[in-house]
């Protein structure tokens, strides 16, 4: 696949406003229940340049790939919890017997 | 061009709506009412009532009136009706039937497609018997729309400029949030969240056995489980809770409720509004909490939406308004025809699907997270059923995703799909869908052979499911959802057409055209 900008029809310093406007240009050429798999096209390069845009702006935003493997931590450190209730329970039961 | 009408098919009452000049209208039955009641019921002649008139029989006749059926689509419960057990998406497709004709007597032609509404949370499985239901009353759905997403396409400050609304939509039965950006014909969701199980029907409940109690206490007896006097108490409390958005207390009657021996009892008291709002305010506090979620997910603050717009009839209980006005402070709040707007948008999208001359093109979501079971080796255990999201909730659709994963086993032969639908991070509480497995993988050490596994999801709810061994090219696949491959064979379809063919032929018998009632609607 193209680049996102290019795919988009923006340059790559195109802030996120003219993003979003090239987006919606694109989208009203191409609706999503006419048009699937060149709106699916649409779709991740205006998420991807999106992304892009976020990670090297305000560096107070977080990035969305930092989002995603924040989600995967917390799964991480639940099944970690999980794991050690279970081991806990082991120890109980054979403190008990 | 044949009319495409869009259905609101609701839990208390349903609309249909046409388009005419680029304008969507809402189609009354020959009475001039607007709203069908969703109510199904069999008289005690055997003979088939939709709407007001089975309604109106609920009180005397529960046993042969079926109420709320959207709150059973997609489970196997079984209703009777007209000596039948009759599923929930039969009894859904005489409604729908209903408002076919309704809107085939207006409009002068036949009607064979449909855009109809769910509430944006409903599951697969709520959504496919609700296409089911359209297919059974003949007609083609196009779409399967999200309530909230309807309502958001008839809003009609649209300038250039975005706007982002938060559609609250608390109706009989079901509660969606949904936050949407507009900018000029371009109707984006940004975010979903929801209860399929919320709504003015648990208002009533709750209202209703406040008025049993007080029936005890008044007359020191226990009110029997009697199906007419339950149905009897439901009607009063549905009335008392309609005049408390009104007023700040209502008096109930009911005469000769109940007997005691040979004496006859009445059931004579006061609701106060602040009695009612103190039951529902727990009900109401979760639909905040969904108000956050959807915030979060779609990565706003309350100070980045423009507008509140509250759809469906139970938005008009002044303590929503109040919770919603006060929790997000500072928003506008407004209801903008709360019955009607669902329909009118399903009209517009109905047009849009039609190729009519309609500037609107929307992008909607997935409510739910997708994904399968996944299994993780600790230092000390085995830890199975972990999902693994590949579609997060809210992505937009349609949507192809995938992921990479690899065997957990020296040698392994095969590897099982498992996929379901929901935000547990324990595979098997969520809703599954379907598994599959792939075999034959070549004989490598664990955690040398890659699966990936692909998700294709479209407008319809199709979801499409491929896992391909990367080396060797070995590929299997399921198909989630896909008509051809449902559950229910054509022969069925038939069987159901035909059935309910039979049931409208005892109701054509009757005459049809009823005076207008005097009970109002409600949410």
């Amino acid at each position: 696949m193209s680049d996102p900008h290019t795919l988009l029809g923006v340059v790559p310093e195109a802030d996120s406003a003219a993003i979003k406007a090239a987006y919606h240009r694109k989208l009203r050429e191409f609706p999503a229940h006419s048009h699937p798999e060149e709106f699916q096209q649409i779709r991740s390069a205006y998420e991807a340049a999106r992304a892009a845009g976020a990670s090297r702006g305000d560096p107070l935003q977080p990035g969305p790939l930092l989002a995603s493997l924040d989600a995967e931590a917390l799964a991480a450190v639940e099944n970690r919890v999980h794991a050690a209730c279970r081991l806990q329970l082991a120890d109980l039961l054979r403190l008990t017997f | 061009m044949a009319t495409v009408v869009g259905i609101d098919l609701g839990t208390t009452n349903s609309l249909v709506a046409a388009l005419e000049d680029g304008q969507p209208w809402v189609i009354p039955d020959e009475a001039g009412e607007l709203l069908l009641p969703s109510v199904v019921g069999v008289n005690a002649e055997g003979q088939l009532l939709v709407g007001q008139a089975a309604r109106r029989q609920y009180a005397a006749a529960p046993e042969r009136t079926v109420m709320s059926i959207k709150r059973q689509m997609g489970s196997d419960s079984l209703v009777p009706l007209a000596e039948k057990d009759c599923r929930p998406q039969d009894i859904s497709a005489l409604i729908l039937r209903t408002l076919k004709q309704r809107a085939e007597a207006a409009l002068g032609e036949t009607v064979e497609q449909a855009v109809i509404t769910v509430p944006a949370y409903f599951t697969d499985a709520q959504r496919q018997a609700t296409k089911e239901a359209g297919e059974i009353a003949g007609l083609e759905v196009l779409q399967i729309l999200n309530e909230p997403t309807a309502a958001a396409l008839v809003f009609d400050k649209r300038g250039e400029e975005s706007q982002r609304l938060l559609v609250y939509d608390l109706g009989g039965g079901t509660f969606d949030v949904s936050i949407v950006e507009i900018t000029g014909p371009v109707t984006e969701v940004l975010a979903s969240h929801g209860n399929n199980r919320l709504g003015g029907d648990d208002f009533d409940r709750q209202l209703q056995r406040l008025l049993a109690e007080r029936l005890e206490q008044a007359h020191g007896v226990a009110v029997p489980r009697d199906m007419a006097v339950e149905a009897r108490l439901l009607q009063a409390a549905e009335r008392a809770k309609i005049a408390l958005s009104e007023r700040t207390r209502v008096a109930v009657r009911e005469a000769y409720l109940l007997s005691q021996g040979e004496s006859p009892l009445h059931l004579e008291t006061e609701l106060l509004r602040e009695d009612f709002e103190a039951m529902i305010r727990p009900l109401l506090r979760d639909t905040l909490t969904a108000i956050d979620r959807a915030l979060a997910d779609a990565r706003l603050k309350p100070g980045d939406l423009d507008r509140v717009i509250l759809v469906g009839g139970s938005t008009r209980i002044p303590l929503v308004q109040e919770l919603v006005e006060s929790h997000l402070d500072g928003v506008a709040v407004s209801s903008f025809e709360p019955d009607r707007c669902v329909a009118l948008g399903a009209a517009l999208q109905a047009g849009v699907l039609n190729g009519e001359e309609v500037e609107t093109f929307l992008v909607d979501v997935t409510p739910h997270s997708l994904g399968i079971a996944t299994a993780m080796e600790t230092e000390t255990d085995l830890i199975t059923d972990i999902f693994s999201t590949i579609i997060p909730r809210n992505t937009a659709i349609p949507v192809t995703r995938s992921k990479l994963y690899f065997t957990m086993r020296d040698n392994q032969k095969v590897v099982r799909v498992d996929v379901s639908q929901g935000e547990n991070v324990n595979a098997r509480e969520n809703v599954p869908l379907g598994n599959f497995e792939v075999e034959g993988l070549p004989q490598q050490p664990a955690g040398d052979v890659a699966i990936e596994v692909q998700f294709s999801f479209d407008l319809n709810g199709i979801l499409t499911v491929s896992a391909c061994e990367t080396s060797s090219g070995r590929q299997e696949q399921l198909v989630v959802n896909n008509a051809s491959l449902h559950r229910m064979a054509s022969h069925e379809l038939a069987q159901s057409r035909t059935e309910l063919e039979r049931l409208f032929a005892t109701l054509a018998a009757e005459a049809q055209v009823e005076g207008p009632d005097e009970t109002e609607p409600r949410g």
